[in-house]
């Protein structure tokens, strides 16, 4: 099994979670109880930080839009950390940098919430 | 107080001394040391015979002990001096069922007999060699351990004898005690037999786990089954055309091997009413403690069959299915023959626990097969046959799948033509792997190929491949680049559109290489793709290649090739021919994700002849 972290930080409105490792077929569930989870609990702000991540493949991809979606339809707000160059990249290409809200800095929402 | 001397001499020394009820307890005490250093009955026997003998004055000793509903003759012995040969084996070779003779009527009133002389009993069947013998005076006590009777000993003397209590309550008091050794035995043989068993059924599950080819591990377990369970052990399976096919015949003996391997290629058992045919029809498993010639007649199909059969010398036998998932897949024989063992329930379970787990290994083993089988075959279907000659284009493809021979990948490519001097070339991954990700793959190839038809605009082709995919009821997409190239002039013009999927990379004939087109939105997640149009001129000597992120790919930094070090390395090869670059740009993407390529592979290269 690929090496996969999920920490979640939860603030006041603010959940932050935070990935780190490789995101592929083979870890992507685990994101996914996690991120059911989370959501579960109705915050009004999700940031997830992909600063940590090293690897994310189209299973990975397809929970983060999902977890985007969701949020649209639950009227949360999500928005995402940009990981390294290679992990961003899979995001440029197909043009979700600019679909998703993509911040520097988590703690950046927090100030604003 | 204890010496050296063997214990009938110390018997001897204490008879002279004392009297006879002294040389009686010295007689049992020394039965007590004989049992007490003792492993098995067998070789306890003699001493203990011999010891009664001496020590209470008789001539011939006879031990007996139940055993599969009769009583067999364990050991003869004599006082010394006194020879009886042909009453010795006449007892040997006798087997007493209950109330015959006089080790049967003690067994079944459970109480010691006396007879005064032999010659007038009308229940001694081995009378005439007692009279050969001159033995005259008889008695016999129970060998009981508690509730049962175990077996009998017996004392005869050359003399008439008249009932003696004293003697008659001493040797029951041997007979307890012989028959608790007895108890002993039997549980710790049970113990080690349970351990066997168990370890037996260890070995052969790791055996049968260790490798998906079954025929290799179930001839292992055959082998296995020899000698610990049986002589002989012979493993057949059902073929799908409903034939029985032998897989292993195990015995120690190679000469009897090739014996049985002959009968079965002649007299097929699928036709048999008992045995392996009975078992692969019922799916029920078949035990026969004892095998008799009877049995063997049923069984055979001709004398010749029958001459055969006895040949093997088989005595117990036991046959159970090989079942997974309700079906019976085979059979599993064992039988003993030289060794004389005889099969009971706890055997057969032990036996059929075996024919489960080799049931769900073979059939394991051949789901597998199948599923790969499958795999292959639908792999084969989604990838284009050849590629299309295109008469002044060079054209080259890649294709690796990474997962296991069962796993189909998702990457997928495409050339064909959409009209008169144009064609399509496309090339794309779909998220995932295994039968969704085939089925989109599938799905996104016939789209493309009709919607490339209708619409000469690559814009429009992935947005009606996009619809496709979102009426569709998965939630799965795919990244797509779609090119129609159509010559103008002596030049080739590509039309691109790309959707989230790595641009394709134009090598110049000058060495110069570029990435062509913009990013656009995943193919079937919105219903509002953005996505762009590209043009572009090639010129002969150009080149252009399509590739799917497997290429590069890199978990670690540091591994794998990036799109920059792809760039070099094109732009080291201009002029190199399609193959020629399809070939360099495997080569290195394979080098580069050392431990092999996580991801599936896919490339199409195309380039303008010279």
């Amino acid at each position: 099994m690929t090496e996969f972290r999920v920490n979640v930080s939860e603030g006041n409105k603010v959940v932050a979670m935070s990935l780190g490792g490789e995101l592929d077929i083979a870890t992507a569930p685990r994101l996914e109880s996690e991120l059911r989870r989370v959501e579960g609990g109705r915050p009004s702000v999700l940031v997830i930080d992909l600063r940590q991540l090293s690897f994310i493949d189209s299973t990975g991809l397809r929970l983060l839009i999902g977890a985007d979606a969701r949020a649209r339809e639950d009227e949360r707000r999500v928005a995402f950390v940009p990981g390294p160059g290679s992990v961003h990249r899979v995001f440029q290409l197909a043009l979700l940098d600019k679909r998703f809200e993509f911040v520097e800095e988590p703690s950046a929402l927090e100030e604003t919430e | 107080m204890p010496s050296m001397e063997p214990a009938w001499k110390q018997a001897e020394g204490m008879r002279s001394a004392e009297g006879p009820p002294d040389r009686r307890r010295a007689a049992q005490y020394t039965v007590t040391r004989v049992l007490a250093e003792a492993d098995t009955l067998a070789n306890a026997t003699p001493r203990i015979l011999s010891t009664l003998c001496e020590g209470l004055g008789w001539d011939v000793g006879a031990l007996w002990t139940v055993d599969h509903g009769v009583l067999r003759c364990v050991g003869v012995s004599q006082a010394p001096g006194i020879a009886a040969p042909r009453f010795e084996n006449i007892s040997r070779e006798t087997r007493f069922p209950r109330g015959i003779g006089l080790p049967g009527r003690v067994w079944s009133t459970a109480k010691p007999a006396w007879i005064q002389d032999v010659a007038r009993d009308d229940n001694f069947p081995r009378g005439p060699m007692a009279a050969a013998e001159n033995l005259h005076g008889a008695f016999a006590c129970p060998i009981t351990g508690g509730a049962e009777v175990l077996g009998v000993i017996e004392l005869f003397s050359k003399e008439v004898r008249d009932p003696d209590d004293d003697l008659l309550a001493m040797m029951e008091a041997v007979g307890y005690q012989v028959g608790l050794f007895m108890r002993r035995r039997e549980a710790e043989t049970a113990v080690q037999e349970s351990e066997r068993r168990f370890a037996f059924l260890a070995e052969a599950s790791a055996l049968l786990s260790a490798s998906l080819n079954y025929e290799r591990t179930l001839t292992k377990v055959a082998r296995l089954g020899v000698p610990t369970l049986a002589d002989w052990c012979a493993v057949d399976v059902l073929e799908a055309d409903g034939s029985v096919r032998r897989l292993a015949v195990a015995h120690k003996d190679a000469a009897k091997v090739a014996l049985a391997n002959r009968m079965r290629r002649r007299y097929p058992p699928e036709n048999a009413e008992r045995g392996l045919g009975k078992v692969l029809r019922t799916g029920r498993p078949e035990l026969y403690a004892e095998i008799a010639d009877e049995d063997l007649e049923t069984v055979a199909f001709d004398q010749e069959h029958l001459k055969t059969l006895r040949a093997l010398g088989l005595r117990s036998g036991m046959w159970v299915p090989l079942t997974a998932r309700g079906r019976t897949l085979g059979a599993i024989t064992f039988a003993s023959s030289d060794s004389g063992r005889v099969y009971g329930a706890t055997d057969l379970s032990l036996a059929e626990e075996l024919g489960r787990r080799a049931g769900v290994a073979v059939d394991n083993a051949r789901l597998y097969e199948e599923r790969s089988h499958i795999a292959r075959t639908l792999q084969r279907s989604l990838l284009p046959p050849r590629l299309p000659e295109i008469p002044g284009i060079e054209l080259a493809a890649r294709y690796r799948a990474a997962g296991e021979g069962n796993e189909v990948g998702g990457d997928f490519y495409d050339v064909f033509e959409v009209g008169k001097g144009a064609w399509a070339v496309v090339i794309g991954d779909v998220c995932g792997k295994g039968a969704d990700a085939a089925a989109i793959t599938g799905l996104a190839r016939h789209t493309l190929r009709t919607a490339a038809m209708r619409e000469w605009r690559p814009r429009r082709v992935l947005v009606v491949l996009n619809e496709a995919l979102l009426r569709g009821q998965s939630d799965q997409y795919c990244t797509v680049a779609f090119a129609r190239v159509a010559w103008v002039g002596s030049h080739l013009r590509v039309t691109l559109a790309c959707g989230g999927h790595p641009p394709p990379l134009v090598l110049g004939a000058d060495g110069t290489v570029v990435a062509a087109g913009q990013p656009g939105t995943l193919v079937g997640i919105f219903p509002d793709p953005e996505l762009a149009t590209a043009v572009l001129d090639l010129a002969p000597g150009d080149a252009l290649l399509f590739y799917t992120d497997g290429v590069t790919e890199s978990r670690e930094p540091g591994l794998g090739l990036t799109e920059a070090a792809l760039q070099d390395l094109l732009a080291a090869r201009a002029g190199d021919s399609a193959e020629e670059l399809a070939d360099a740009v495997e080569e290195a993407t394979v080098a580069a994700q050392a431990g092999g390529p996580r991801d599936d592979i896919a490339m199409v290269c195309l380039r303008v002849a010279p």
